[in-house]
């Protein structure tokens, strides 16, 4: 569906505007829309790094 | 007076609108389960006896845990933090990224060979494992390659297309039963293999079809797993669209992807290597005996259905989303029996296929990975996390996301380079390894040729031609 379709004034397209106003009110609370911190970030790849590093040292110390 | 909108939460749930506070089901337990439930599927099977044919118990722990873990956390943070927080579909979301054209062309192309090359493997194996319940209770002979697996992968199809043509929530009520059943089959094969063999029968086992060089084997096997953790990049966007926070958008795919797929595919190696064949169908019945083992096959066939459903029905809606205006109009019943009809032809080589299930794998990563790179730097670097939702769902020339005649050339040039550089350094068909390989892998290369390409080109290019949004 997109704004741009044959029938621009279609059920779904008032339904995709309605939303978007939702959205944009700067008094809409959703905490899913909170951008993720650098930080979280940093520790997912900590994390991730972390795994990876211990399985490669028990791969050379077991070969 | 207009009559208000018939739409609820179910139609964001199975369209692009982004999906509002109250809409967002998934916490972070939740989100956890689901990504359980999708990484402990029959393909966690095959990808372990394919790790199974390059190298052995010990190498192959290794591998799928190195190769899983680098996949997963890239492939995570390019998609599913974007989707998380906008609510919006992936796909329209991409078009950020690559244009509502070059959506187009992205999933006409990736995705259909995607969803195409996966249904055609799942049907297959469908038509394997109905044809070894046939041999053990009706005493057919239908060998692996026959054409009774073709019939049996061609009714698997047609099952699966009146499901999806009729009602993916019948999918939703078999996933209850299919779901929980993955798990016992997974402990239930666990536990036959260690009461027919010892540890150290497994870790002595030799694998089934190695390369010379050791080296390589172990590389070939951290490819095969890496392919897989970038290859849930068209699958997991468009499920953390629906999480509650940051957070449980982010680290589920750790604990559910990652770990599950990682256990999953360590019973598919220590099966395969007990057993002496890749093919999860060529298991159950040693392993368990005429009605252990028939029912075993009479789950995975289940499985399988349900497997493809999921596959073909995200990739229906992508593509349908993606057209625009040039499928909207599709009858759904038509847009889906159509993605069918190749995976039917293929069904006719059943041993060209999905006895070289590793060959597609590696050519899913060839796309994969540069993907996740490209998406990953856009959203994160060039963005900052800022996207404006109006113009992802505008395909006029007016929307920020119109670049060049709706195409950012700039993505797709950063796609091909990474593509190229994984084509050097691994040729997914002939498996031949060059340069490095041994080293850095080819998929890791080139996601970050991929990303790099796709940040200089935008910020030298792009940019400056004010196009974009950036």
């Amino acid at each position: 569906m997109t704004i741009a379709s044959t029938s621009p004034d279609n059920e779904m397209r008032r339904e995709l505007n309605r939303r978007l106003s939702i959205i944009a009110d700067p008094k809409y609370d959703d905490p899913a829309r909170a951008d993720i911190s650098g930080r979280e970030i940093g520790i997912w790849f900590a994390v991730t790094l972390a795994i990876l590093t211990i399985t490669i040292a028990m791969w050379i110390g077991g070969n | 007076m207009a009559s208000p909108p018939k739409f609820t939460g179910a139609s964001a749930a199975f369209g692009t609108l982004p999906v509002l506070k109250e809409e967002r089901e998934l916490g972070f337990l939740d989100h956890s389960w689901i990504n359980i439930g999708l990484a402990i599927a029959t393909w966690a099977f095959l990808l372990g006896g394919s790790t199974a044919l390059v190298v052995g118990a010990r190498d192959g722990i290794y591998a799928i845990i190195i190769g899983n873990v680098i996949g997963v956390s890239i492939m995570a943070v390019s998609v599913c933090i974007s989707t998380g927080k906008f609510g919006i579909e992936q796909f329209t979301l991409m078009r950020s990224v690559f244009g509502p054209i070059g959506i187009l062309i992205l999933v006409g192309f990736f995705l259909a060979i995607y969803g195409v090359g996966w249904s055609a493997i799942l049907s297959i194996m469908f038509g394997r494992a109905i044809s070894g319940v046939m041999n053990q209770v009706g005493s057919t002979h239908i060998g692996e390659n026959d054409l009774g697996v073709t019939l049996f992968a061609i009714l698997a199809i047609a099952i699966s297309w009146l499901l999806l043509w009729k009602g993916p929530t019948a999918v939703k009520w078999l996933n209850r039963f299919v779901g929980p059943g993955k798990l016992i089959l997974c402990f239930g094969i666990l536990f036959l293999i260690f009461s027919h063999k010892s540890w150290s029968d497994i870790a002595n086992a030799a694998p089934l079809a190695p390369f010379d060089d050791k080296r390589i084997n172990f590389m070939i096997a951290v490819e095969f797993n890496l392919a897989a953790g970038f290859g849930w990049w068209p699958v997991l966007g468009n499920i953390s669209r629906f999480t509650r926070t940051p957070r449980a958008a982010l680290w589920p795919n750790l604990i559910g992807i990652f770990a599950a797929a990682v256990l999953g595919e360590l019973v598919g190696l220590f099966a395969a290597l007990s057993l002496g064949s890749h093919d999860p169908t060529a298991w159950m019945i040693p392993l368990g005996g005429a009605f252990v083992g028939v029912t075993a096959l009479l789950f995975v066939g289940l499985a399988n259905i349900t497997a493809i459903v999921s596959i073909f029905y995200g990739m229906c809606l992508a593509m349908r989303q993606a057209g625009g205006r040039y499928f909207e109009g599709l009858p759904w019943g038509l847009l889906t029996g159509a993605l069918f009809v190749p995976v039917i032809v293929i069904a006719f080589f059943p041993g060209q296929i999905y006895d070289n299930f590793f060959k597609f794998l590696a050519w899913t990563a060839l796309g994969f990975a540069p993907l996740s790179g490209v998406t990953a730097v856009d959203y994160l670097i060039l963005r900052r996390g800022r996207i404006k939702q109006c113009d992802v769902f505008n395909d006029g020339a007016d929307s920020d996301y119109a670049f060049w005649r709706g195409i950012n050339p700039a993505a797709f040039l950063a796609l091909a380079g990474g593509g190229l550089v994984y084509y050097g350094l691994f040729d997914p068909q002939s498996l031949a390894a060059h340069g490095p390989f041994i080293w850095i892998s080819a998929s890791v290369p080139a996601c970050l040729v991929a990303a790099l390409l796709h940040y200089v080109l935008t910020k030298s290019v792009v940019m400056p031609a004010k196009l974009g949004g950036y």
